[in-house]
């Protein structure tokens, strides 16, 4: 057993910073950081800060203040921007140096592999704030979980001098941290409830976004965040499975569903009273059955999945209310609901519309209109098909191209949702593949709805 | 862009995931007869209601066009106070005498912001993207959109005022993340995580207040993107003598268009570099050609822009695509794509990537279409240098005297490689302009416009004119960038 806390290489490489002027925290810190990351790389950002939260966690207990000395003490506790001329500046750097800047190292060593555990098919932006989860706060979950002992399952970090110098060896010379498996798991869950949060924030705000080029593309921000949390569903099945102390953090979530379940025995309820009504002969059963029934075939599913993200919350530490569990699984409910309406809408057309209110989808225009357009379009892609963007409308060898023929038949049969499109851009691949400019399904359902839009405008009719 | 709440209405129905409108016709469309010398950026100003500008220029409205649904007081509230007299007259003759007509200062920005996202070749702060636009879109009341830019963005406003809380930023970006908070504050004011929002805007207005971050930090950092210069190419721009596509022994080079996808997906070098890869086999008349293209070291391999780069060959000849496929990403973070095609009569093709979201139609694949291409590669990149001029400019106040006399020094080599780069695009622009005039005078007529507006903008590099407020660094251009393989540094 190691009792003091070594100095790695037994040489301070610190010690030329050692201030010999008045200076303040931030700059300091900055310095070491500086010179740190010239002995070995590390990601600057994610670094400093876990510096700093060690460092400042330090000057709580007993045996860090004796570390720190009065003045060391008095340097992390004044402002940070203070320039100040004090001896302590010395010691803060030597706790820098031997405590602080391995354990940051260790912390921040997690942030690859989350990194890695990232969703896959947003937007470039979107994707930068998804590292930041695994860089940042995931980090930070982790720093604040080791400080305070995973809500009792070891001890914390700095309870003592030596518990604090075990870990510190391990986490420089072997590599291999005792509590190395507490801490991945809880790495893994901190990321996954971060992604969980960030969901949560995007679906609170109604509706879609469009993308930088007007009335082209939308991205359904709603969708995105059902997205998010399936995937964080899907980590957290895959790594939080089987950890000792779950049982508890599922009683407690148990406990937080009181109130969903209160709520689902009343729709229950409200259910087969609308029915025996509309039975009776007294009402009719309204839209408000529809949409209940729609609900309750997601209810099962919706509470599990709440009680998951209960349980590993309250595994990270997380105080959660009954209420807070009642947002997450009403969100599950509705955004199920929204994915099936999706799912189901089928050849016809759709109309975009903004379900906050959780209404039956809003009427579809009359169909025959829309027959009289599809018709207008298709006549544009055989009277212009000289002009078809691509030349897809130009035979090669006497043949058309599939592109050509495909467009023609869809608009015909009013094949016209982009999920529809793709569908059957799949289905007909292996008869389609000899005369199809694409050379995969995708492209080939990618050539027919850009076409197609280019068809619509060519008709006349405006965007 | 239009909050959704605005666009679907009645007569609106939507094909391949496109909102039409069956019975709208225009009300009135006004050109200024000036076209764009760098990007054109369309913006709605409210349902119905378009604008077009340059994101060089972006105060200076190329072209209107209101729908029969658009309120025409939505675009005379969006413009300078002389704007009613010619909006009227447009809607009554479809023209005017006039030829001026200005954004608000607000809309301005947010048609830059736009347009900055659209076009900037070089690397920019993504993640801060979405919150410039938040901002952008915020303060011209456009809230909803606002928030959930801000939404989008959350992860990213926490770690840049953890960051400013280390002292991690200079006092200029500072100053832009404490006001783009504000924004964001203001935008999500009404939502249950709203509250959040604001204490983090008031930590970094504190922050932003105390932060007498000394010259050495502030130099520190702007050492730091400076020292990103290099690799993001500034110099090869100035130097580089390559030209065009070259076609050896089977192995082809290739530009990436602008006008097909966004040139911050892949790694831009400069206007002159072709970032595209062709290995040829063939076997008669088959050809089976391998492309490969490096991407972005500033952009994630699995972000949505990337999955969506397609792939085409095309035969300018007879303007057809002989074939296009789906890239996939490499080891080495590398694109490729394996198209097999039969080879046409002429025995030229031309190779490219473009956005599936934007189809083929978006393709320049014809003869004279490479000169095009190449004039707009040089304006682009002309436009990104003379933005990092600006970036160095702005961080002036903030540095000692040695550095201030550095980076004026650098602003100005980079205001005068922009120059050069204009004048260049200028010529090419006249030549081919010249060729044409008897063959395809439409073609020449545009050219000709083009010559116009290339001009107004050299002349406005040359005497440094647009300091305008929406002209200013954004915060994804002020913040210093970490790449892709960052992340290795972290074990």
């Amino acid at each position: 057993m190691i009792h003091s806390v070594p100095e790695p290489s037994g040489e301070r490489w610190w010690a030329h910073l050692y201030p010999e002027s008045a200076v303040s925290r931030k700059t300091l810190t900055h310095s070491f950081a500086k010179a740190s990351q010239e002995r070995s790389r590390v990601e600057f950002r994610a670094f400093i800060e876990q510096l700093n939260g060690f460092s400042i966690a330090l000057t709580k207990p007993e045996w860090g203040k004796d570390e720190y000395s009065v003045d060391g003490v008095r340097c992390m506790q004044a402002p940070k921007e203070e320039s100040l001329n004090s001896p302590g500046w010395a010691r803060v750097l030597d706790i820098y140096g031997r405590i602080s800047d391995p354990l940051a190292r260790y912390v921040v060593g997690y942030y690859p592999r989350l990194h890695d555990m990232r969703p896959r098919g947003f937007p470039k932006g979107m994707m930068d704030a998804i590292k930041d989860l695994a860089r940042l706060n995931a980090c930070t979950a982790l720093r604040t979980a080791m400080l305070s002992g995973f809500s009792g399952r070891v001890p914390p970090l700095f309870d003592s001098k030596d518990h604090t110098a075990v870990v510190v060896v391990a986490a420089t010379v072997d590599g291999r941290v005792t509590e190395a498996d507490v801490h991945e798991q809880y790495a893994v869950l901190a990321y996954v409830n971060e992604l969980s949060k960030y969901a949560n924030s995007i679906s609170g705000t109604p509706g879609k976004v469009l993308k930088s080029e007007p009335r082209l593309t939308e991205l359904d921000v709603r969708a995105m965040a059902d997205e998010i949390v399936a995937h964080a569903d899907e980590l957290r099945t895959h790594y939080a499975a089987g950890g000792p102390s779950i049982e508890e953090c599922t009683a407690t979530a148990d406990s937080l569903l009181s109130q969903v379940d209160a709520q689902i025995g009343s729709a229950a309820r409200e259910i087969v009273a609308i029915e025996s009504a509309a039975a009776d002969r007294r009402t009719s059963p309204g839209p408000n059955l529809y949409f209940l029934r729609e609900q309750s075939e997601h209810f099962a599913e919706a509470r599990e999945s709440t009680r998951n993200e209960l349980a590993s919350r309250a595994f990270c530490g997380d105080i959660l209310t009954e209420q807070d569990a009642a947002y997450m699984f009403w969100g599950r409910v509705n955004a199920a609901v929204r994915r099936e309406r999706t799912a189901k809408r089928s050849g016809t057309t759709s109309t975009c519309t903004d379900d906050e209110g959780g209404g039956p989808t809003a009427p579809e225009p009359v169909r025959d209109s829309m027959s009289a357009v599809l018709e207008k379009v298709k006549n544009s892609v055989l009277d212009f098909r000289d002009e078809i963007p691509g030349g897809f409308g130009q035979q090669r060898n006497n043949i058309n191209t599939a592109e050509f023929d495909i467009i023609v038949e869809m608009l015909d049969c009013g094949i016209i949702d982009i999920h529809d499109i793709q569908t059957f851009c799949k289905q007909q691949w292996p008869e389609r593949e000899p005369n199809a400019v694409a050379s995969t399904p995708r492209t080939l359902a990618d050539n027919a709805i850009n076409t197609i839009r280019w068809a619509v405008t060519r008709s006349g009719l405006s965007k | 862009m239009t909050t959704n709440a605005d666009s679907a209405g009645s007569g609106d129905f939507v094909i391949a995931g496109m909102t039409f409108h069956e019975e709208a016709t225009e009300l009135a469309h006004w050109s200024s007869g000036s076209v764009a010398a760098v990007g054109a950026v369309e913006i709605n100003i409210g349902p119905g209601v378009t604008v077009t500008v340059d994101v060089a220029r972006p105060a200076q409205v190329l072209a209107f066009t209101i729908q029969d649904f658009g309120d025409p007081e939505r675009l005379v509230a969006a413009c300078e106070a002389d704007a009613q007299t010619l909006i009227d007259d447009a809607m009554r003759d479809g023209d005017s005498a006039t030829t001026e007509l200005t954004l608000r200062s607000a809309w301005a920005r947010r048609a830059f912001v736009t347009g900055v996202a659209r076009w900037l070749p070089r690397p920019i702060h993504e993640g801060a993207l979405l919150l410039d636009e938040a901002a952008a879109h915020q303060a011209v009341g456009e809230s909803v959109a606002a928030a959930q830019l801000v939404a989008l963005g959350l992860p990213v406003l926490e770690a840049l005022a953890t960051d400013c809380g280390n002292g991690l930023l200079s006092k200029l970006t500072v100053l832009e993340l404490a006001d783009i908070s504000r924004r964001a504050a203001e935008a999500v004011a009404n939502l249950d995580w709203g509250n959040g929002i604001r204490e983090l805007a008031d930590q970094i207005a504190e922050d932003a207040g105390v932060s007498e971050l000394g010259a050495e930090l502030a130099l520190l950092q702007w050492s730091e993107s400076e020292h990103l210069a290099p690799t993001v190419g500034f110099e090869g721009a100035l130097t580089s003598g390559f030209e065009g596509a070259l076609t050896s022994g089977g192995v082809t080079e290739a530009v990436v268009d602008p006008a097909a996808m966004s040139p911050r997906v892949v790694a831009w070098i400069d206007a002159r570099h072709p970032e595209l890869h062709i290995v040829e086999a063939t076997d008669g008349d088959e050809v089976s050609a391998e492309l490969r293209v490096a991407l972005s070291d500033f952009v994630d391999e699995r972000c949505y822009e990337v999955g969506r780069v397609s792939a085409f060959v095309a035969d300018p000849a007879r303007g057809a695509v002989l074939r296009t496929t789906t890239t996939q990403v490499e080891e080495d973070r590398t694109l490729r794509a394996d198209l097999r095609y039969r080879r046409p009569p002429s025995g030229r093709v031309v190779y490219g990537i473009f956005d599936a979201d934007k189809g083929v139609s978006s393709l320049r694949y014809r003869n004279i279409d490479a000169d095009i291409v190449a004039i707009d590669r040089l304006l682009l990149d002309a436009w990104s240098i003379h933005r990092a001029a600006l970036v160095v400019q702005a961080r002036i106040g903030e540095l000692d005297r040695d550095a201030t006399e550095r980076a004026r020094a650098r602003a100005q080599s980079l205001l005068l490689g922009a120059q050069s780069l204009v004048e260049d695009a200028s010529s090419k622009i006249a030549q081919l302009q010249g060729r044409l005039a008897g063959s395809d005078p439409a073609m020449a007529s545009i050219l000709a416009a083009r010559l116009s507006a290339v001009e107004h903008y050299r002349s406005e590099l040359e005497h440094g004119n647009n300091r305008s407020p929406e002209y200013e660094p954004l915060l994804a251009e002020l913040l210093p960038l970490t790449s892709e393989d960052g992340v290795d540094l972290a074990q």
